[in-house]
């Protein structure tokens, strides 16, 4: 086959010029058709193949192929697929050429064998990815794209930074693994987290996929993270820190969904939290919980797309996604309810979703490794994860309290990619072998054994004892329609404000310095004025004598000066 | 009219609407949690740590942590609640999502 010889990513780049001629309804086939296309080459390319190119005396490895690779690219090409399909109606040519290259320029970057390139496609995915947001053409969606922009473009500098640091130190760019130890590895590790969602620089997550348009959260929600779980999977395996970082990870944004009104921005606080996961799975770094990280992350793009999807489908049917506006939509939505609970049943991971056969790996080897007290935060997490995505989406979106809406259901094509999505979180619940098969490690292991089924089963299903009761007791947080302040304040308002503070300040002093200068002009003046004024003593004519006087005493003075200096 | 709409929107959660049925199904949820706590006696388990051996380690686990997970973000939320006009229209909350991107159809009832 031909296109054996070219990097998949190019496929994906084909519809840019193509765009500018082809009407909308022809390039929505090309975006079914290309990640087809490119995920039956990814399934038949031969494991350890690499294509190099020269440029500018850099080798440039565009194509490197493992196990690692495979499963990232082929998830990429899936995630695109599927997202797609739920976008079959959209005509905005801006957001069918962003999605379509978004995804290519994250397949890029999965196949990067280098920093220089992964940089390209690193920055690519910032770029293409934003007009996704800006697409909704409003006042708050364009600011809100700028925030996601710029801290997207920084991350993609500290990755160059780090990059030509690394190449002065060793003269190597190969993207490989890394010990954290050089200025270049921390700067590398911290652009990864950018784009990880790390504690603290998480913001930029919740603060634009709920900005996005419809179809455009269902994109972003699979790429931009999920890269960078595979960037650190490859450079930062058994990183220590990692596993502390995970597990902080897992743990704020459950307390922050549980109070979000926004749906959407519930599931982005919730895809926060399954990152968490992965990122712990990096940092213990066996085989076997890289093999984790990978699986729940093929898992997690496909639930956390379902879930995006359903909300999509509601938003796309009501105009609004927040909670304190819908309820009891299962009446006139039956099916995107269905698939909505499947998607959250895959999360909480339940047993037969796919969930618990991804998750368990990660936990098994947390408790292997015997770091108890993550485990007990993930577990804990665990529970958290089925608090808000598991029962607080469906539920107030969909049953809760009726809300009068009667929307349509959704329309077929968003029906079916649901549809597909719910099936395929099914089929990896149910037979995980065929997921297992395309881990970077054998897997040795085997999520359905009657203690792992039950635990998880106790432990879900207790938790679900107590919502019921505290639903009884009428204690739930209400659902209000407002939102609430995260790390973002730093940059949103206190930086803003003090650098206001500083102007206002810096305003002042020059104030003060240009008045304190004026009024010693002024005096200076009337100095003058006094001396050389028209009546001033020195312009008054003077005698003759006086003069001679004046000139005498001056001479003297000279004199003794410099008679006392010899 | 109102008779057509309840049948059209009879669907197979319609059964949910009866509180009754409702509660004999929480009922049953209640009967099938007490026989997964007793589980613990038939099964060979496999504790990682001393806590997780406790019987019913992860019922307990489960009920309490989720029971903290809910009051403790109602603690959280005193703290951080703003008005959704909070950072202006510098942010989408406040605003409508665009009526021509989407389609809002109702369900006909007709």
């Amino acid at each position: 086959m031909f296109l054996n010889s070219i990097p998949i990513f190019l496929l994906f780049f084909l519809v840019m010029p193509f765009s500018l001629i082809m009407p909308w309804k022809i390039i929505r086939v090309f975006l079914l058709a290309i990640p087809i296309v490119g995920g039956f080459q990814i399934l038949n390319m031969e494991l350890g193949s690499s294509y190099t190119i020269n440029f500018m005396g850099l080798n440039l490895e565009l194509v490197r192929f493992d196990k690692l690779t495979r499963i990232f690219s082929l998830i990429f090409c899936l995630a695109a697929f599927l997202g797609n399909l739920y976008a079959w109606h959209v005509k905005d040519k801006v957001q069918q050429v962003a999605s379509i290259v978004y995804s290519g320029a994250a397949i890029g970057a999965v196949f990067a064998g280098d920093l220089v390139t992964l940089f390209f496609f690193w920055e690519g995915t910032a770029i293409a990815s934003v007009f996704l947001i800006w697409a909704r053409r409003t006042e708050g969606s364009y600011y809100t794209g700028m925030r996601y922009l710029i801290i997207q473009i920084i991350s993609g500098l500290i990755l160059l930074m780090g990059t030509v640091l690394h190449y002065k130190e060793t003269g190597s760019i190969a993207f490989t693994q890394f010990e954290l130890q050089s200025l270049a590895s921390w700067l590398i590790f911290i652009s990864f987290g950018i784009k990880c969602a790390f504690p603290l620089l998480h913001n930029w997550l919740q603060d634009s996929y709920p900005a996005a348009t419809v179809t455009g959260t269902v994109i972003l929600s699979a790429f931009t993270t999920k890269l960078a779980v595979y960037a650190l999977a490859r450079s930062f395996p058994g990183t220590e820190i990692l596993i502390y970082i995970g597990a902080a990870m897992t743990l704020f944004p459950i307390f922050f969904a549980e109070i979000e009104n926004d749906l959407r921005r519930v599931l982005a606080y919730s895809l926060n939290n399954q990152l968490g996961f992965m990122v712990v799975g990096i940092g213990i770094g066996t085989e076997m919980a890289l093999n984790g990280t990978a699986s729940h992350a093929f898992a997690h793009i496909l639930y956390k797309a379902l879930l995006f999807m359903s909300v999509g489908a509601v938003l796309f049917r009501t105009g609004t996604s927040k909670a304190s506006e819908l309820g009891g939509l299962y009446r006139t939505m039956p099916l995107t309810a269905i698939f909505c609970l499947v998607g959250a049943a895959s999360i909480s991971a339940f047993p037969l979703f796919s969930g618990f056969v991804t998750k368990s790996l990660i936990m098994d080897q947390t408790a292997d490794q015997h770091y108890e007290l993550i485990w007990f935060v993930l577990v804990f997490a665990s529970a958290g994860v089925l608090s808000h995505s598991g029962i607080k989406v469906p539920f107030f979106a969909f049953f809760s309290h009726d809300s009068g809406l009667r929307p349509k259901e959704a329309p077929k094509h968003m029906l079916l990619a649901m549809g597909l999505t719910s099936a395929l979180c099914i089929i990896i619940g149910v037979a995980p072998v065929i997921l297992y098969e395309y881990l970077p490690y054998e897997v040795n292991y085997k999520p359905y054994t009657s203690y792992h089924v039950i635990n998880q089963l106790q432990l879900l299903c207790f938790a679900i004892l107590s919502f019921i009761l505290i639903k009884w007791f009428k204690m739930l947080p209400k659902e209000i329609r407002s939102i609430n302040i995260d790390s973002d304040i730093i940059y949103r308002k206190a930086l803003p404000m003090s650098l206001a503070y500083l102007v206002f300040g810096l305003k002042k002093v020059i104030k003060s310095i240009t008045e304190i200068r004026n009024s010693f002009g002024y005096f200076i003046i009337t100095i003058l004025q006094k001396l050389i004024g028209s009546d001033g003593s020195i312009s008054r004519i003077w005698s003759t004598g006086n003069m001679v006087l004046w000139i005498a005493i001056v001479l003297s003075l000279i004199l003794i000066l410099n008679y006392s200096t010899i | 009219m109102e008779e057509k709409e309840l049948n059209k929107s009879k669907n197979f959660f319609s059964w949910l609407e009866d509180p009754k049925k409702a509660q004999i199904l929480i009922l049953i949820f209640v009967i099938f949690c007490v026989g997964l706590f007793f589980a613990d006696f038939f099964y060979d388990r496999h504790p990682h740590f001393s806590a997780d051996k406790v019987f019913g380690f992860y019922a307990i686990y489960g009920f309490l942590m989720f029971t903290f997970i809910i009051f403790a973000s109602k603690v959280l939320r005193f703290f951080v609640i703003r008005s959704e006009n909070f950072y202006g229209e510098k942010a989408v909350d406040s605003e409508d999502y665009p009526k021509e991107q989407i389609n809002m159809e109702e369900d006909n009832v007709s």
